[in-house]
């Protein structure tokens, strides 16, 4: 069974208006109807540009957004239907490390505060039942002190920092130091799964790598399992086993991350994957740029039909404009069989029997040469 | 390469600047480029490199107090050559929007939030050609279009927030375009923007350079978007130009630890999963004095006793087969083992593990 | 130590090359030091005060006002009350008495030393604008602090209390504070607690709006959202982690608060509804009386007006240079 399953979520938040009395006159569907399910020890990546409810979807998994409508089933449970005080409980099980590694550490804070703040909230750590039973009250509470420390030294220690951070301030470490910091609080309750939103935006391009590197060595040694959420392709594939990819609230695809690049089935996957730059000027040069025509839509007011539409260079008449294509699985495409897609015409585009429309040609760029 | 002179030749460029109590911070150390009419110059680099003091200081942009600006940037202009280091307030202000034009980070904020957006840009149209009234607004309309902003007419009218991130950037370039100005310079302006809004914006600049002829400084921290735009590329590190080459071979060859290590940094898409990450140990912090030494030693697996004694020089990347203008500040490139070239070490100095 | 072997042919065994660019390296690196042992954000702001000219004198000021005011007793000279010199002191024909030797400053109108009365009166100026200060800062951050934090962790009701007790502010705040003096006056007699009620009142909407602003925002910070998906129960992260952080400002204000509340208080006093008592003259009520000589004697309305005017100024000074010191944009 899959660790955290999550069932047609949607998060929709009022748009509130009025003087006196608020009126609910709209509603932004951030999250609008995802399915997917992330695997125990693996890594799921969820992409997607600002604005496709990628964040939303994260916060929404731990409920620090509301759930409109839906399950989040983790190890079995139905988190959606979980009353706030079991849903706190339930926190030191699902863990999130955060995009902004100096706004997500409180500033008055010292590091060891941070670290322990977790493990008293939920009363980790400890001597056990047998041994507190003939210790005093001061003398357990000394020992419980004594083991949170130490499990705390240890959580700094394995993403790379030593005890002396202990007594220091957020803002005395650099962006990277502090992103490890954040991330030494999530494993320091040992949670199961851990939602990592944007975990190396924020930082330089080296320091990205080096954390990039460190979540992957902690899910070796510890058999840890995220959801990595992220703006950046290429950073989403490196790090995941499966990618979904997120347009306008709902998922549009989702496969294993060779898949995905392989054979790209949706049309914004591919105009997003063409838009990623690659370090290497010859591929550069070569391979062709699909640019999309427009913005994003509002989610206030999501177009009718494929969400995508009003900005795909395959578009067809009627049916894209007014049915919603499911995520489906991809047929004629030799793989895993685990290839979903929500696009109508997926396998003509694959096989080159559909053509972008004129108007939209001149969108796809052939590299200089 | 040309033997005529460059548009633009920054030579030896520094910024210094003095903080009452600190002390004085070499931002910018002796940074030497060329721009030319067509092309695009990049400045690649992490925070803290140097890289947009750079632009400031070609721009006049720096603050008055406590800077102090060295070397030479000679500007080739209709009426003969000048120091754009040295040119007064007056005529800098002159020189910005009808010569020289700058695109910013963030589109939002360099943008007047009170004013449309239609005004913004005949204010820059009569102010630098002279252009008033029906006249000036089919113009900027025209250069809205150009840009590929739809239904320019009405988006005149619009204010900056009712624009989206992208056609803010657009309008941005625009005015920056509006004069139709020799030299550009780009300071990060994809980074607030989506990928897909970041190759549009992208793909208008390289039309801008290939059909205006203008030259173009782009500075940027992305290797990605550097690969598919420069012609010629300067990586910094700590205020100075560690390797400088034209892009085939900086991304085919690179010569400079540093720069193997940004390579190997970028998570690329057309690599497999699991293909590992080869970082650069550290951060920027961990840097020695450009007078002692190399200042990227500390984070150097192959740095030697030759590295700590003084600043490494400038000199060519050997095997002419890649052609001239590859040079780099490395007294042990990489990918150029000989006999002396020391076996990779751990060093046991201050690495970012154990200064936490 | 490994012992990898070596290509290069020198000499020295490679251990020592390697342990003498190691040594080289740090001690290059060594000349910037291990910034940072675990100073939090007041310690830092401290040291960033004592580098600012403006805080400094502000210090001074408030620090020298502090002092004359709590050892007013030793170091005034004379009674607040004793006229010694009643028959040197003219009002009518315009004879007063200027700075000599044994009256500093001179003598007022009935022969009274105003050295004397001026420190005495120091005390009584800084009893008002603490305690005034403290009653706006006790009841405007209970206000606030409530406000905010039900705003930020409450939900629906909790923004629902928020408006409730935000509108009531509102009102406190268009209530003018001479006319709340006038009032509290009219109801228990012109006195010092008058003044320091009337003007401590006046400041609880100010105080309460700043917390709650600063909750607010703050209450929108990552940290406070990682805090929730900790699991840290909400009344916890209200009070360590909000309300800390939101105290800076507030604190600033407080600062800035004396001064306002010094002056309040002498304007109040001015308009006679002070403390009528002479013994404990203060600075507002010098000032008012001074006002009838002021053709003949200005230097007797010139002195408490200084004292205003310089204790306010330092208070102001003090403030602002924390604002600055706190200011998060120019902290590194």
């Amino acid at each position: 069974m899959s660790l955290l399953e999550i069932r047609d979520l949607k998060v929709h938040f009022p748009i509130r208006r009025g003087v006196v009395v608020d009126r609910t006159i709209g509603h932004v569907r951030a999250v609008d109807g995802v399915s997917l399910s992330v695997e125990r020890g693996r890594t799921y990546g969820l992409v997607g540009e600002s604005g496709c409810g990628k964040t939303t979807l994260g916060r929404a998994v731990l409920r620090l957004n509301e759930i409109t409508h839906g399950e989040v089933r983790f190890d079995g449970r139905d988190l959606a239907g979980l009353d706030p005080e079991s849903m706190r409980r339930e926190r030191a099980n699902l863990q999130m490390v955060f995009q902004d590694p100096l706004g997500s550490l409180n500033p008055r804070q010292n590091i060891g505060s941070i670290l322990l703040e977790g493990l008293q909230t939920h009363g980790i750590g400890g001597p056990s039942e047998e041994e507190a039973e003939g210790l005093g009250r001061r003398q357990r509470r000394a020992r419980t002190a004594q083991d949170q420390r130490r499990r705390v030294v240890a959580a700094l220690e394995r993403v790379g920092l030593s005890a002396k951070a202990l007594q220091r301030y957020p803002h005395e470490f650099s962006g990277g130091q502090r992103q490890r910091i954040g991330i030494a609080r999530a494993l320091v309750l040992e949670p199961d799964l851990i939602i990592c939103d944007e975990p190396v935006s924020a930082l330089d391009v080296s320091i990205q790598a080096q954390v990039l590197n460190l979540l992957e060595e902690l899910q070796e040694e510890l058999g840890l399992t995220y959801l990595v959420i992220a703006h950046d392709l290429a950073v989403v594939r490196h790090v995941s086993d499966v990618v979904g990819v997120m347009y306008l609230g709902s998922l549009v695809e989702e496969a294993t991350g060779d898949e995905l690049y392989g054979t790209p089935a949706h049309p914004y996957t591919r105009s997003l994957m063409s838009a990623v730059p690659v370090p290497d000027p010859t591929v550069e040069d070569t391979r062709e740029r699909i640019l999309l025509a427009g913005d994003l839509p509002s989610p206030a007011d999501p177009p009718p039909g494929c969400r995508f539409h009003t900005r795909c260079p395959w578009r067809q008449e009627e049916r894209c404009d007014t049915e919603r294509p499911e995520l489906r699985p991809l047929h004629g495409v030799q793989g895993s069989g685990t290839h979903r897609v929500a696009c109508h015409y997926a396998e003509q585009i694959l096989s080159g029997q559909l053509r972008p429309s004129a108007d939209q040609a001149e969108r796809i760029v052939r590299g200089a040469g | 390469m040309t033997t005529s002179t460059p548009l633009l030749a920054v030579d030896e460029l520094s910024v210094v600047f003095h903080r009452k109590g600190q002390g004085e911070t070499r931002a910018v150390d002796g940074v030497s480029f060329t721009l030319e009419e067509g092309r695009v110059t990049g400045l690649v680099g992490e925070s803290g490199c140097g890289k947009s003091v750079t632009s400031l200081a070609l721009m006049g942009l720096l603050p008055d107090r406590g800077v102090k600006v060295g070397g030479s940037a000679l500007i080739r202009l209709p009426d003969g050559e000048q120091d754009l280091l040295k040119v007064s307030q007056r005529r800098m202000r002159d020189l910005r929007g009808s010569q020289l034009a700058m695109i910013f980070q963030d589109p939002l904020s360099s943008l007047n939030p009170v004013v449309p957006i239609g005004v913004q840009v005949t204010e820059i149209l009569s102010r630098h050609r002279g252009m008033r009234g029906a006249a000036a607004r089919r113009e900027a309309a025209d250069l809205l279009q150009r840009v590929g902003i739809p239904d320019p007419t009405r988006r005149l009218g619009e204010y900056p927030h009712q624009l989206s991130g992208g056609m803010r950037q657009r309008a941005l370039i625009a005015m920056a375009v509006a004069c139709r100005p020799k030299l550009m310079i780009a300071d990060e302006p994809t980074t607030a923007l989506d990928v897909t809004i970041q190759a549009q914006i992208l793909e208008l600049l390289r039309d801008l350079v290939t059909e205006e002829g203008t030259a173009l400084l782009m500075i940027t921290h992305d290797l990605g978007v550097v690969a598919g735009l420069c012609d010629e590329i300067n990586v910094l590190y700590a205020g100075k130009a560690v390797e400088t080459a034209p892009r085939g071979p900086l991304f085919a060859d690179p010569a400079h630890p540093y720069t193997v290590g940004l390579l190997g940094s970028i998570p690329r898409l057309d690599a497999p999963r699991g293909e590992p990450l080869t970082p650069v140990r550290g951060s920027v912090n961990d840097n020695i004095a450009w007078a002692d030494g190399c200042a990227f030693a500390p984070r150097c697996d192959h740095y030697t006793m030759e590295c700590l004694q003084g600043p490494p020089p400038l000199v060519g990347a050997s095997g002419d087969e890649e052609g001239p203008g590859h040079i780099h500040r490395c007294v042990n490139p990489v990918g150029r083992a000989g006999p002396d070239r020391p076996e990779p070490e751990t060093p046991a100095a201050a690495s970012e593990e154990e200064r936490g | 130590m490994p012992t990898t072997p070596s290509t290069n042919p020198s000499q020295v065994p490679l251990h020592q090359r390697r342990a003498a660019k190691v040594d080289r390296l740090a001690e290059l690196m060594g000349e910037r030091g291990d910034e940072g042992h675990g100073a939090g954000v007041w310690r830092e702001a401290l040291q960033r005060m004592r580098r600012s000219p403006m805080a400094i004198t502000g210090a001074a000021i408030v620090a020298l006002f502090v002092v004359v005011a709590l050892l007013s007793e030793f170091i005034a000279p004379y009674g607040a009350t004793s006229q010694t010199w009643g028959g040197e002191v003219f009002p009518n024909r315009n004879e007063f008495v200027g700075p000599r030797a044994e009256n500093w400053l001179g003598l007022d109108h009935l022969g009274r030393d105003m050295f004397s009365r001026m420190v005495i009166g120091a005390r009584q100026t800084l009893l008002v604008g603490v305690v005034a200060t403290l009653v706006g800062f006790l009841f405007g951050a209970l206000l606030g602090g409530a406000a905010g934090a039900c705003s930020v962790l409450g939900g629906r009701w909790g923004r629902q209390v928020d408006n409730v007790v935000m509108r009531v502010i509102d009102m406190m705040l268009a209530m003018p504070t001479l006319l709340l003096a006038v009032t509290v006056a009219a109801l228990v007699g012109p006195s010092l607690t008058t003044v320091m009620v009337a003007v401590g009142v006046a400041q609880i909407p100010i105080f309460a709006r700043l917390l709650r602003g600063a909750m607010i925002s703050q209450g929108s910070r990552e940290y406070v959202l990682a805090a929730e998906a900790l699991g840290v129960r909400r009344h916890r992260i209200a009070l360590t982690h909000i309300l800390p952080n939101s105290m800076g400002p507030v604190i600033v204000q407080s600062t800035l608060t004396l001064a306002t509340a010094i002056i309040d208080a002498a304007a109040l006093s001015y308009l006679g509804l002070g403390n009528p008592d002479a013994s404990s003259p203060e600075w507002g009520t010098m000032l008012s009386e001074a006002q009838r000589f002021l053709s003949s004697a200005p230097s007797l309305a010139v002195y408490p007006a200084l004292g205003i005017i310089i204790t306010a100024l330092g208070f102001t000074l003090l403030g602002e240079a924390l604002r600055e010191a706190l200011d998060p944009k120019l902290r590194k």
